[in-house]
């Protein structure tokens, strides 16, 4: 190892002063975002009595796992979980193929035609048609009240292919340059080069493509009626929003039987909670690439 | 083998291969039936299969979402999704599909297939769904809040405000009648304690204890000597306002009031904070009961009757008639005849008994007129009224309080609710056979939300019931307030004799 | 050199796509899918300039063409209500606010939390903070009326302390603020990814130089990370501009109530009440196109000022 940087590797692991008061600081800040996040969870593991009666903080009275077992085994809750994981892992897949693909070219500031293709995708980004014409579309396609509806909704994100395009524009010139040189095409060059230096942005654009597939909620009111095709959000959206009022701009009881047969808060809980984990497992498989670890650049000289 | 003998096998296989052939005529089309949101999965319901051994058809079911239920139908429909059979439209939705033409006469259709269908809908309601030249295209089925002309009422007082006795007797308190006496309930318990003495979910209206000691209620409209006045221009808005605001500007009232969720409310009734707690129903008592339990003790308690202005007078509950929802055939329907069939087949009266509440003596028993739910068997039963069309709505009132009494404390609940009911006048009111009319269905919803908030703004901060009204009128009449007023004084006119 | 003959730019043009036909083929899928799914719907944009009626031509995508073309007349009658103007004024000044309180914070969050040494503190911490960006504004909105509520820790707190109890909720000069803590606390989190990402793909040499040459923490923070995060923060900003007509619909809905109309009644929400129960899609689509207009229109002109004051732009 060469002098400077065992200078520089021994001068990066001493801790300072700053440093402590980062982590207490930083530290507070965690601990008070989560807080009311625990407050979900212990009502999810709580008996239906404590949380009618506001007694739960943040940790469980009476805990009991049933409410979270009964959740998981209600049939429309596992086909409503088994639709949104199709649709998040195709529909993820897709859309990471069409943004890196659109991004890599755009980001050639010699490209015949970039400005225009640029202002077209600002266009779609910014301007909606709204309910009918996507009803409209989607229907003389025949995708509706198919899971085809809940992938192809969503399967492109102008601003996610912006930030991909940015960080493939701030990669330096001197790599592709030598890919060239060696007689790569430039669809070598994306695959071979340019992706495996990615990581971080591959990484977080796959992360926001999954989350927004698994928290979709509109794709479904617009384009699903079908019982058992219902996505999950759509599923929890509206499980956790009849509980919360009751009566009607009127002042009268809505629908009587609906009331009377309402989900209990801890069964809300623990719906939310068990609808959350899935995409929660998924980040830290992707976290590697968002930590700046000690590793060294790519690039010499 | 002889040639003879072969030909014969052949002739008798050939044979044997076409029966099944012709069998296969009877086999019976997958029905496609849309309807309102449902919170549970329909395939997991003992009502699914029962339905499908008593009709022989097998069912998808599609649901509307909860949100933009109206603009995903008017959609699907316009836009020929293909649906053999709709049901739970509401009245509005009604409207909008058969003004747009879309919904299939029924009139043949239920000549042939649809007897028991015609037994069951209420001469009343028919109207509403058959147009000037007598072309019906939707089934109507009336609510059933209460009994018919003259029956039956015990049954019809659901909710009311629940009152916690034990803590009232720490102050000894006794249960109120009169709107004074409430009052004072409230202003001793608060001074006592400093704390709220009456919650509430967000809301401006408590229709069912405060509300009718001012002659007004979950109506709209009221008909005072023959002339059809809204809730706004009735005498008792601007005292019931004023009350309230003494209550709210005294602390009697929550002041979390416009952001309690129905949750928050039963929160503070049950840790014992507040004494009384509005909207209770008795399907509450299970859930209050396990909240007091796991705060120390479970108390007496008592749901108010009715209050009253005074002593004398008697207490008064306002039921609501009308057509509740409507059941219809689009025009893009593949097999029209065999959704009138099951439709049919599925409102005959013990076959929707069958569904609704099971089998005598197994899930549900008969004792002297009233019907009372047998566990375990009638939990399978909580969401099978989704599964039904039509029922007659005297009958199904009185079937309806089997489902009331879905345990033991919710039962009991119900009884002390309805225990004095017979000393009670019934005030009917028949408005929401108008929600159908054109003007009514476009604006109602969003007139009714802007009286909610500013009478709800104005309760909080105290201005004068009387302005507040006045400034609310002015602000409606951008909303169609005008229109809207006029079709529901037509509706009166060509009506009255309803009220009568 | 060898080649000095003049080429003209048309050629030019034709010679690099020949060259880079792969680019192009690149970017094929992406255009096809766009043109299907984004563009075609966009002919149903008109619906903001008709008098829209489901059945005016007999299937609704014939309706389209076959209602009646107001023009303006849509837009002006929602721009004619009385409370507009409020709901107007309310969007802008709750976007302003929540660009210039929250925007900072993941990016600050972000640069502090690269600077801990240890891997799984960071990991960690990471790990916690988005957490409630996947809660619901409606389940979030019910967390924080527990916690703010008359009789709710905060207050608890408050009148302990000797003060008077504050009406979070239902005060319009605090609900504002509210508004800006409650989605800070749920997106901080999540926002700052892309910036640890960005970070991520930072140049290590620069940082190692940085340390020969004897560069204090903050003056590594201040010349080699900020301005390594300034494409992204570039981007970002440029699109919170293109936003700013959504001060929060589904966060607004969820809190809110009509003792804070006043303050935080925004175009989305006002226009909500008045559509309820009414099947009008053309005042829908109208609202949205004078969103996407101003958006497009702020989003061209940041995008100008960016490139000016840093070199840097989408494109």
């Amino acid at each position: 190892m060469s002098k400077t940087r065992k200078k520089a590797q021994s001068y990066l692991t001493r801790r300072t002063a700053f440093d402590y008061i980062d982590m207490v600081v930083l530290s507070l800040f965690g601990v008070m975002i989560l807080l009311p996040v625990l407050q979900v969870v212990a009502k999810a593991f709580s008996g239906e009595g404590p949380v009618i009666a506001g007694l739960v903080t943040f940790w469980p009275i009476g805990f009991q796992t049933d409410t979270i077992g009964y959740v998981v085994k209600k049939g429309e809750f596992l086909k409503a979980f088994q639709t949104s994981v199709i649709a998040t892992v195709a529909g993820t897949t897709l859309s990471m193929f069409l943004t890196v693909t659109s991004a890599y070219p755009l980001s050639k500031p010699t490209l015949v035609g970039r400005k225009f293709i640029l202002y077209v995708f600002v266009f779609i980004m910014l301007f909606h048609a709204g309910m009918v014409p996507n009803y409209l579309l989607f229907r003389s396609l025949g995708l509706t009240n198919t899971i085809w509806a809940l992938i192809f909704s969503g399967a492109f994100s102008v601003f996610n292919m912006f930030i991909v395009k940015n960080y493939f524009e701030a990669l330096p010139e001197s790599v592709e340059e030598a890919a060239r040189i060696d007689g790569a095409s430039n669809i070598r060059t994306l695959v071979s080069v340019i992706l495996p230096m990615s990581m971080p942005v591959v990484a977080t654009v796959t992360l926001y493509y999954a989350v927004g597939f698994w928290n979709n909620y509109m794709a479904g009111v617009l384009y699903i009626t079908k019982a058992d095709l219902k996505p999950l959000q759509q599923y929890l959206y509206d499980l956790v929003r009849q509980a919360l009022d009751t009566t009607d701009a009127a002042g009268n009881i809505k629908d009587i039987d609906s009331t009377m047969n309402l989900t209990g808060e801890s069964v809300r809980a623990a719906t939310i909670v068990v609808s959350t984990v899935p995409i929660l497992i998924v980040y830290p498989f992707l976290q590697k690439y968002f930590v700046k670890g000690m590793t060294i650049g790519s690039v010499k000289g | 083998m002889s040639k003879r003998m072969v030909a014969l096998l052949l002739a008798a296989l050939l044979v044997i291969s076409a029966i099944p052939a012709l069998a296969a005529d009877a086999d019976k089309p997958t029905l496609k039936i849309l309807t309102y949101y449902l919170a549970f999965d329909p395939y997991e319901q003992p009502a699914y299969g029962i339905e499908e051994e008593m009709t022989g058809y097998k069912v998808e079911w599609y649901t509307l979402p909860s949100d933009n239920a109206d603009q995903t139908l008017m959609l699907q429909i316009a836009g020929g999704e293909q649906y053999d059979l709709m049901l739970r439209l509401s009245p509005a939705q009604y409207s909008e599909l058969h003004q747009a033409g879309l919904l299939l006469p029924l009139n043949d259709l239920l000549d042939a297939n649809g007897n028991y269908i015609k037994e069951a809908v209420d001469a009343t309601a028919w109207p509403t769904s058959t147009d000037e030249n007598g072309v019906i295209d939707g089934i109507p089925q009336e609510g059933f809040n209460g009994p018919k002309e003259g029956g039956d009422p015990y049954g019809v007082l659901k909710t009311s405000i629940a009152m916690n006795m034990d803590l009232a007797a720490e102050y000894n308190l006794e249960q109120p009648t009169t709107i004074e006496e409430f009052y004072n309930c409230c202003k001793v318990y608060t001074e006592a304690t400093g704390k709220p003495a009456f919650t509430m979910g967000k809301g401006a209206w408590e229709t069912q204890t405060i509300m009718p000691a001012f002659d007004m209620s979950g109506a709209l409209w009221y008909n005072r000597d023959g002339v059809f006045t809204h809730r706004l221009n009735t005498e008792g808005m601007t005292e019931y306002l004023a009350f309230m605001q003494k209550l709210y500007a005294e602390g009697l009232l929550d002041n979390d009031m416009p952001i309690n969720t129905n949750a928050d409310a039963k929160e503070k009734f049950t840790n014992g904070t507040a004494l009384f707690y509005a909207t209770a129903g008795f399907w509450d008592a299970d859930a209050l009961n396990s909240a007091f339990e796991a705060t120390g003790s479970v108390p007496q308690i008592n749901f108010l009757g009715s209050l009253t202005k005074s002593a004398e007078e008697q207490p008064v509950v306002y039921v609501s008639y009308g057509v509740n929802n409507y059941t219809a055939i689009p025009w893009s329907a593949e097999h029209p005849e065999d959704a009138m069939i099951w439709a049919n087949t599925v409102s005959e009266f013990d076959n929707f008994r069958k569904i609704y509440i099971g089998t005598e003596g197994e899930t549900y028993s008969l004792v002297d007129g009233q019907y009372w739910p047998i566990f375990p068997g009638f939990s399978d039963y909580t969401n099978s009224d989704k599964f039904t069309v039509v029922i007659d709505s005297a009958l199904g009132f009185i079937m309806w309080q089997a489902r009331a009494r879905k345990t033991e404390a919710i039962g009991a609940a119900y009884a002390q609710l309805n225990e004095h009911v017979y000393d009670y006048r019934i005030e009917s009111y028949y408005e929401s056979y108008a929600a159908a009319i054109p003007a009514i269905k476009d604006n109602e919803a969003a007139i009714n939300t802007m009286i909610n908030d500013e009478l709800l703004i104005a309760i909080t901060n105290g201005t004068d019931p009387a302005t507040a009204i006045a400034d609310l009128e002015t602000k409606l009449e951008e909303e169609n307030w005008t229109e809207y007023c006029e079709a529901y004084q037509a509706w009166f006119e060509a009506n009255k004799f309803m009220y009568e | 050199m060898a080649n000095t003959k003049k080429v003209s730019a048309g050629r030019k043009k034709l010679l690099y796509v020949r060259k880079n036909y792969d680019l192009y083929l690149l970017l094929v899928p992406t255009l096809v899918f766009i043109a299907i799914f984004n563009l075609v719907p966009l002919w149903g944009l008109q619906i903001a300039f008709r008098d829209y009626k489901l059945m005016a031509g007999g299937t609704p995508w014939r309706s389209i063409w076959a209602s009646k073309w107001v023009g303006l007349n849509i837009i002006s009658k929602v721009f004619g209500k009385s409370e507009f103007t409020r709901a107007l004024r309310n969007t802008l000044v709750i976007s302003a606010m929540k660009i210039v309180f929250t925007f900072p914070l993941p990016i600050v969050f972000a640069i502090f939390l690269n600077e801990v040494r240890s891997n799984g503190f960071q990991k960690g911490l990471q790990l916690i903070v988005y957490l409630p960006h996947f809660l619901s504004w409606v389940v979030v909105s019910g967390l924080f009326v527990s916690l703010l509520n008359s009789m709710g820790p905060v207050n608890k707190l408050i009148t302990s302390l000797g003060g008077a109890k504050i009406r979070f909720l239902m005060d319009n000069s605090w609900f504002r603020t509210i508004l800006i803590v409650s989605e800070a606390w749920k997106e901080i989190g999540w926002s700052s990814i892309i910036y640890f990402a960005a970070i991520a793909g930072l140049d290590m040499e620069c940082y190692e130089a940085a340390i020969v040459d004897g560069a204090s923490r903050f003056q590594k923070m201040w010349y080699i990370t900020l301005p390594g995060l300034l494409p992204t923060v570039v981007l970002m900003l440029i699109i919170r501009m293109g936003n700013i007509m959504d001060a929060g619909f589904s966060q607004i809905f969820a809190m809110y109530n009509p003792t804070v109309y006043e303050s935080a009644d925004i175009i989305g929400t006002y226009v909500y009440r008045l559509g309820l129960g009414k099947l009008d899609f053309s005042t829908g689509t109208a609202v949205g196109v004078f969103n996407s207009i101003i958006g497009l229109v702020l989003v061209l002109l940041s995008n100008v000022f960016a490139k000016r004051a840093t070199g840097k732009s989408i494109w």
